[in-house]
This record gives C-alpha cells, structure tokens and sequence, in this order.
C-alpha cells in the first residue's frame, strides 16, 4: 500500500465498523434517496407515459383531421337517416372530404369476432380502400387490424353476420388510422347503409370524418360546426389533433415544473436529512480526523472521504429505486388491477436519460449541501480536539 | 536546526488568561526538556510548536533546511513532526504495524527503516496486535515507534512515562539517549524526574513568570 491508498483504506475500514455498529444510519441514507427515487421516477414516468400516448394519438390522428360524433334520437333516426342520403352534411363544402358514416345499435360478428361494431357508409369512405365485387362496385368489407396479412388474402368467402341468420358477403380491409382512434376494437364491418335501413331507421349514431378545405384552418371548421350545431341545438362532440396538442404542451408544461420541483425539493430534503445524520456521526468522528490530521492528512482529503461514502450510499438508493421502479412497481399495480398489463400509461422505459440526469444532479446537490455543517469542524484546530 | 517561538501569544477559546503572551524561547538540536506542574503549558506549547494548535500572535519558525512547509501545514506534520501524545492516539482499527507503516508512507519514508524501531523498543513480537491489546507500557512505546518511523527532524513528546514502571521507562530512555537520529530536535514535556538526566537544555516552567 502507498500513502495514497493507505488512509483511504483505513478511512472505508473504519467507516464499515461504524457501519456496522450503528446500521440505522447507512439505512436511513440508503432510504431517503430510495424513497426519493421511486417517488420521482414514477412520477417521471406516468408523465412521460402520458406523454408517450398522446403522441401515439396524435400519430394516428391526423392533424387536419376532425371527427364529429353525434347520437340520434329514436324519435329522429328514420327522418335523419333519409335526409342524410340526400344531403350528407351542411359543412360538407367547407371540406375536401367529408365521410358520414352511420352506426347501427347492434353489433355483428364473423369468423374472427363475435361483436364488432356494424358501420353504414352512405358512400364509400374516402380513407378506406374496400374490396370490389367481380363488376367493380364496392362490396361490404371486413376491416381487421390483428389478422395477419398474409390471411387476409385467402379469406374470400368472409361473412358478416349482422343477426342471426342474416349473413352479408364481404371482403376483407385493412384497418385505416381514423377508425383505429375512433373505435379502438380488432374488427370492424363496414357495410353499405341500405343493406342497414332497417336498424339505421331506428337509432343510429353519426359520425363524421372531416378534412377541411386547404384554405380552412382546423380550428375554423370547428368553430363553423359549432355554430351550426347550436342554431340546430344539436348535441355534437367534435374531436381532433388540436385537443391532442393542447394536453400535450400541457403534460410539457407539468413535466418542467414536476422537474424543477422534484429536483429542488429532493435536493433540499436530502441535504437537510443527510447533514443532520451526518452532523451526528461526525461528533463521533472528530477525534480520528484529528487524529488523522496531526499526521499531516489535509482536510480536503477527509471531506471527499465523507462525500465518497455518502455519495455511495446516496447512489445505492437511488439505483434501487430505478430497479424497484422498473421491477416490482409495475408487477404490483397489475396484482392489484388484476390485469396482465398496466392499465395506466406508466413507463420507466419511456423515463429519459434527462430526468435520471436531474435526479442525480439534485442527489449531488444534496450530499455537497449535506457537507457543509462538518466544514467548521474540519476547520477547528486538531489541537484542540485530541486528548 | 532549531526551533524558535518568536513573541508568540495563545489563549485557549473561552479561556480567561492567556496560556502564553509574548513567549520567546528557541529550542535546538538535541533533546529539550520541559518541566513543570500540571496545567503550565506544557501540552500546549508542543501543540504550538507542531502547528496543531495556531498562535494568537507571534510566529513559530522552523529552521530546518529544505523544509517541507511552513509550522501547521499539512506537509509540515506529516514530513516533519513525530507526535506522541500523552494520550497516545493510536489508531485503534490497526495494527501496531500498520500504525507505524501508515505514518512512514505518509512522511514519505520507507517501511523498512520504520519498523526495526519496533525492535530497538522490544514490541517487535507484539507487531501484528492492536493497540487495545497492548499494555500501557507497549502502548507507549508503540506510539513512541510510530513517531520515529516517520524519521521527523522534530520529535515531541507529552509526558513519554507517564505512569510507566522503571522497565518500561528505561527502554524509552534508552532510545531516546542513544538512538535518536542526528541533527532531530526534540522536546520532551515531563514532569518525571527520571528522564531529567537526558538533557542540560531543561525549560523549567516552574520558574516561569505567571503570565498577565
């Protein structure tokens, strides 16, 4: 050993004795950090998870795309069916496509699912290519999003079972991202609207796919559906990407702020807690660093011993809280859910190499802040405190 | 090579009087006794003159040749100073071995010229032992040992026998008459009579004005 492995040896021999004589404290710094950690990267995580879905929606949602849902009553559904063949909507002109498709109260089923939604289309629908009867005319399509490609192209012969006994031909499709977002199911049947009359004049829910004119901006056609929809004292819910980008500069907004005051507060806990502990260890401490530095060992050199070790533990904390975090929490939330998957949009995976950076700056922060209540008494003379 | 206080001043904080005010003494070559009664300053001045202790006023001047830094300085007390306190201050986790071993690195200096002091003091076979294990006596002499392993050219000792029979002490003596490297100043804070015969240059502190 030389002089510069020595002290240092005999300084990480006696921390471990004291240690061991007094485990609560490496616990409690152990603990902080830990409960700290998880703390913060959960709450990292849900925001970026939240952050991660957003982008999914707004992925699929295209950004000039507006959807309008409207539920018609019973009363109204024969006479709104008839009108809306002759006239398929009154913004239709301020629009470059503007698919109206018509949901029936009932659900079908086919060889791949028992219940999916049954959709009449009045004409075919601009953003799904259907399949085409031996002439050429559109046929009712099967719309799949989990079945393979590869059997998509050898299920001709698929029906669509709107009730019992009443089976429709169709052909299979693939599922377009406007629908995805809308309904969010494996299948969908997508069928001519006269083939529904009956159910469609019954009750029936409107929903419409609108892309507005290059010259019209989204938040235009929205405000001109509104109006309409208030003259007409309709009840529409009306989606789109503007809603997606709000949420998300809001969930940036929450995220800068849930940083900085994670970060700050984390810094200020750990150093409050650490210092105090510290400050008790050191009392038992001052006699071997004067001791130590009646033989010439310098201050600085036992003041980086101290942030060494409590840096060590520190960080022992926090990466079990990363491990716990990535392990156990997501495994508990889904016991506990009864799930076989989270159902909250929770990601360590999605926790960025940023936000890890700001937990370790401010467990930096907070064993340097620790440090400082031992500076005076690393100041004292050695004199003074040997016997 | 000497040691010289110049004017130097020190009250302890909190304390009354004043332990030193404008105390001058140069302490050369060889061995310098202090003597006197319990609570004079005996301690206190080799805490002074090791830097350990800073002074009010005045200035402690070290006129060795090459020096490693000024009085006080962490390269003063490690290349320097050999320290035996009265308490001894033995690193209780290590071995008497490594007691010794670890203050020769720190000086700088060779493990191998460290440890036969442990034989010129006869704890040799206790080397691999802790110090609680020891006796005061080897306690004392283990202390003395790690002092001198760090060949300093200034030794002080804090009451070196202190409550140590003749055996013991006549070792200590012994060593400290015969074995102490040329040109080392050392000074001996003592109020046992046995060690008076080391040195002519005795510091009496009895006689010592009461300081104001």
């Amino acid at each position: 050993m030389t002089s510069l492995t020595s002290i240092p040896a005999y300084l990480w021999r006696n921390t471990l004795r004291r240690w061991l004589e007094n485990p609560a404290s490496p616990a409690t710094k152990f603990l902080v950090p830990f409960l700290f950690g998880v703390l913060a990267l959960m709450v990292f995580g849900l925001l970026r998870g939240i952050e991660a879905e957003l982008k999914e929606q707004l992925a699929r949602a295209e950004l000039r795309t507006l959807s309008v849902n409207e539920f018609v009553q019973t009363d109204e559904a024969e006479s709104r069916y008839y009108s809306a063949l002759e006239n398929p909507s009154p913004w239709a002109a301020w629009c470059e496509t503007a698919d109206l498709l018509l949901q029936a109260p009932l659900s079908g089923s086919s060889r791949y699912f028992d219940r999916m939604p049954v959709i009449g289309y009045i004409t075919p629908p601009s953003f799904v290519e259907l399949p085409e009867t031996a002439a050429g005319e559109p046929r009712p399509a099967l719309i799949l999003s989990s079945v393979p490609f590869s059997e998509k192209i050898i299920a001709e012969g698929d029906y669509i079972e709107v009730v019992e006994d009443y089976r429709i031909p169709a052909g299979l499709a693939d599922m377009p991202k406007q629908l995805t977002a809308m309904f969010q199911t494996d299948g969908i049947a997508l069928i001519p609207a006269e083939m529904l009359e009956l159910p469609l004049t019954r009750a029936h829910s409107r929903l419409q796919i609108l892309t507005p004119r290059i010259d019209v901006p989204t938040q235009r056609l929205e405000s001109l559906i509104r109006l309409h929809a208030n003259a007409e004292s309709r009840d529409l819910r009306i989606y789109s990407a503007l809603d997606i980008i709000k949420q998300l500069d809001q969930i940036t907004r929450r995220q800068e702020l849930a940083r900085v005051l994670l970060g700050l507060g984390i810094a200020v806990i750990l150093s409050l807690i650490l210092g105090s502990l510290s400050l008790l260890e050191f009392r038992q401490e001052l006699y071997l660093f004067a001791l130590l530095r009646s033989f010439g060992v310098r201050r600085m050199n036992l003041l980086v011993h101290y942030l060494l070790e409590t840096t060590l533990v520190t960080f022992s904390g926090a990466l079990a809280a990363v491990w716990v975090t990535r392990q156990l929490i997501p495994y508990l939330i889904s016991r506990q859910v009864g799930a076989t998957k989270l159902t909250v949009p929770f990601s360590i995976d999605a926790v960025s190499p940023e936000d890890f950076m700001i937990l370790g700056i401010a467990l930096i922060a907070g064993v340097v802040l620790s440090a400082l209540p031992l500076i005076p008494g690393l100041r004292k003379p050695a004199g003074l405190m040997l016997p | 090579m000497n040691l010289d206080f110049l004017q130097v001043s020190y009250r302890y904080p909190g304390g009354k009087e004043p332990v030193f005010n404008s105390f001058s003494q140069s302490f050369s070559e060889g061995v310098n006794l202090l003597k006197g009664y319990s609570g004079c300053g005996k301690s206190t001045l080799l805490r002074l003159a090791s830097g350990l202790l800073p002074a009010d006023k005045g200035e402690i001047r070290a006129n060795f040749p090459d020096l490693a830094g000024e009085v006080g300085s962490a390269a003063f007390l490690r290349r320097e100073v050999g320290f035996v306190f009265q308490q001894l201050n033995l690193l209780p986790l290590a071995s008497i071995r490594r007691n010794i071993t670890l203050a020769a690195q720190l000086a700088g200096r060779s493990e191998d010229n460290a440890l036969p002091w442990l034989e010129r003091l006869g704890i040799s076979e206790l080397a691999d032992q802790k110090p609680t294990k020891l006796s005061g006596g080897q306690q004392q002499r283990a202390a003395l040992a790690r002092a001198l392993a760090k060949s300093p050219r200034l030794l002080l000792l804090d009451e070196p026998t202190s409550g140590l029979d003749d055996a013991n002490t006549e070792i200590i003596k012994s060593v400290l008459a015969h074995d102490l490297p040329e040109g080392i100043v050392c000074i001996i804070a003592t109020h046992d009579a046995r060690l008076l015969s080391l040195s002519h240059d005795i510091l009496d502190f009895d006689s010592r004005l009461p300081v104001a």
